[in-house]
């Protein structure tokens, strides 16, 4: 049973996609943007450990829990909807292709007909290369940091309501992850989080504030080098690629236990 | 098993639709002169365009410029395009160049363009020019090579060129000129203060602006009777609400001997008066106004538009 389920690093690796690619909110300080995240993540963090009793103490054919189900689905179904919609169009935008639409039903099939616990070597393996691509990324980008950007005296607290990224993973945990590993698992709004203010605070000690993200990605330069954001973009992709075969693979379990599976298409461990 | 291979291949067709053959010969777009002349834009790129792909080995290095004119920055960057032999790319477009008359929303104007054509990035570095498109013209039919001379002196002044991101802030721009030879940079540059307006400076305090504000490369300062040339600079900034004393950890350069005391008294003397005429200026090199804001809260705040300069206090140190 063990199995056939993800492990928490590979929907770590789906929230920390999702995550690097959430906008920011728009001229907010990083101390209130700091304030009011670390809130959030507390509250999410909370949220998560619900979940986890809700799906261990009750009946799992019982109405509360179908219909949960069936509401994460649609989550689901809107987040793998959002990671297309945005992997297409960095693909479109910096790379002039439409490959990604010609892999989506390769995507798709691998998605919904591997085991879960296929996903999670790939998982460990892009993991490094997302550290890697941090490390360049901040080799990068230290040289133009300045710590006098991060205090803007015309830069007032936002108007706007904040909001923050709700991903199915958070409430799905006990379905997804093998229950040993439930402990960590209800700490991974942490890791959104923490994503999100490296972004922003990277973001206000280069700029300073006022520029979409990507050109901090455009804005790397290290010697003789002076691009590296498609290597960059190249590793989000294969992430974000991962992402949607992870979320195909939810969208099955959650499915499968929603509705009973015509015999013998049933996930193998 | 019929049915498995026809779904096989409908997939492969799928996939096949979306496979393109795209050449990747493209003008290289290595820098951008930009000038605005009354109503009307004018720009020049300076392009490498490859016989071959640009990342193949066949790929001639021979720099180009092409020239273009528009009533708006679009148009002029578009005649500009028209004139190059493949499809422009900017993605290794690293250096923007426009006239020491030039003001902000020459910046301002291409930024927006970077932001929604991409024909660029923020990061550019930005020098004046003391020529006009005319002249670089007329330089560049003399000369054949003068185009990779250009490239050539941006690269190795590169340290020194602020970025386009940085348009708001206060910025010091070298002055590039056309010489026999080549090019060069001018003694006296340009201060761009974030309050909008403009300073010349002159060459000591050039090094001096250069050395507050952390710039890299060796910095070469002559002062009476010594010639410095420092490495590395590391500056301290300690305030109270009366005084601020900075400490300046030189690193000499290797092979020369350390600087004496007079020239270490002459330093200080140069780095304080600098910081005192900028603040006079509406520049806050040392950043005062963060380091008080950190210290003390708004109510601390200091503002070189409304409070006088802090009394200074420089100690210079070399290594």
């Amino acid at each position: 049973m063990e199995q056939d389920r993800f492990t928490t690093q590979a929907a770590a690796l789906s929230i920390f996609t999702a995550a690097a690619a959430e906008g920011l909110p728009d001229g907010i300080p990083l101390r209130l943007f700091l304030l009011k995240g670390l809130c959030s993540a507390v509250l999410l963090t909370v949220l998560s450990a619900f979940s986890v009793t809700f799906w261990q103490g009750r009946e799992q054919n019982a109405f509360p829990a179908v219909a949960a189900k069936t509401a994460l689905l649609f989550l689901l179904l809107a987040e793998w909807c959002t990671t297309f919609a945005r992997a297409q169009q960095v693909c479109r935008q910096e790379f002039g292709s439409m490959a990604l639409v010609g892999l989506l039903p390769l995507l798709l099939w691998a998605g919904w007909k591997l085991p879960p616990a296929r996903w999670n070597a790939p998982a460990r393996v892009l993991w490094w290369f997302v550290v890697l691509g941090l490390l360049v990324l901040f080799a990068g980008l230290a040289g133009q940091m300045q710590w006098y950007r991060l205090w803007d005296p015309e830069l007032q607290a936002p108007t706007e309501p904040w909001q923050v990224p709700l991903y199915g993973e958070y409430l799905l945990l006990p379905l997804l992850c093998p229950e040993a590993k439930l402990c960590r698992g209800v700490f991974l709004p942490f890791l959104g989080f923490g994503v999100q203010l490296a972004l922003a605070a990277a973001m206000a000690l280069v700029f300073g504030g006022g520029y979409p993200e990507q050109e901090l990605l455009r804005a790397w330069s290290a010697g003789v080098f002076s691009r590296m954001d498609a290597l960059l973009l190249w590793v989000w992709l294969t992430c974000a690629m991962f992402r949607m075969c992870f979320l195909c693979g939810c969208i099955r379990l959650l499915a499968g236990r929603i509705l009973p599976m015509p015999s013998g298409s049933e996930v193998e461990p | 098993m019929k049915n498995k291979a026809i779904l096989f291949l409908a997939l492969a067709g799928w996939c096949l639709l979306f496979l393109r053959c795209e050449t990747t010969e493209k003008s290289m777009v290595r820098a951008l002169y930009l000038s605005r002349q009354g109503g009307s834009w004018e720009a020049a790129l300076l392009y490498q365009a490859p016989e071959a792909a640009a990342d193949a080995s066949k790929a001639t290095a021979a720099l180009r410029v092409g020239t273009g004119k528009g009533e708006d920055l679009a148009a002029a960057l578009s005649a500009a395009e028209e004139t190059l032999p493949q499809t422009a790319d900017y993605r290794l477009c690293d250096y923007l160049l426009f006239p020491e008359d030039s003001d902000r929303t020459t910046l301002a104007d291409y930024e927006t363009l970077v932001l929604t054509d991409q024909r660029g990035r923020t990061a550019s570095r930005m020098i004046c020019t003391d020529f006009d498109l005319e002249e670089l013209r007329m330089a560049a039919e003399k000369t054949g090579d003068l185009p990779d001379k250009l490239l050539d002196k941006l690269k190795e002044s590169a340290g020194l060129l602020p970025r386009l991101y940085q348009r708001q802030e206060t910025i010091l721009l070298p002055v590039l000129e056309i010489t026999d030879t080549g090019f060069a940079l001018k003694d006296r540059e340009q201060l761009w203060t974030a309050a909008g307006s403009k300073i010349q400076l002159e060459e000591p305090r050039t090094v001096m602006f250069r050395l507050l504000s952390g710039t890299g490369g060796v910095h070469r300062l002559r002062l009476e009777g010594q010639q410095l040339n420092i490495r590395r600079c590391s500056v301290s900034v300690t305030m109270t609400r009366t005084l601020v004393r900075l400490r300046l950890d030189c690193q000499n350069e290797y092979g020369k001997a350390l600087p004496g005391e007079e020239s270490c008294r002459q330093l200080e003397q140069l780095c304080e008066d600098t910081v005192r005429q900028l603040w006079q200026q509406q520049v806050d090199v040392l950043h005062l106004q963060q380091a008080a804001a950190l210290r003390y809260g708004r109510q601390g705040m200091l503002s070189p538009t409304k409070n006088a300069c802090p009394r200074l206090e420089a100690d210079v140190h070399f290594y």
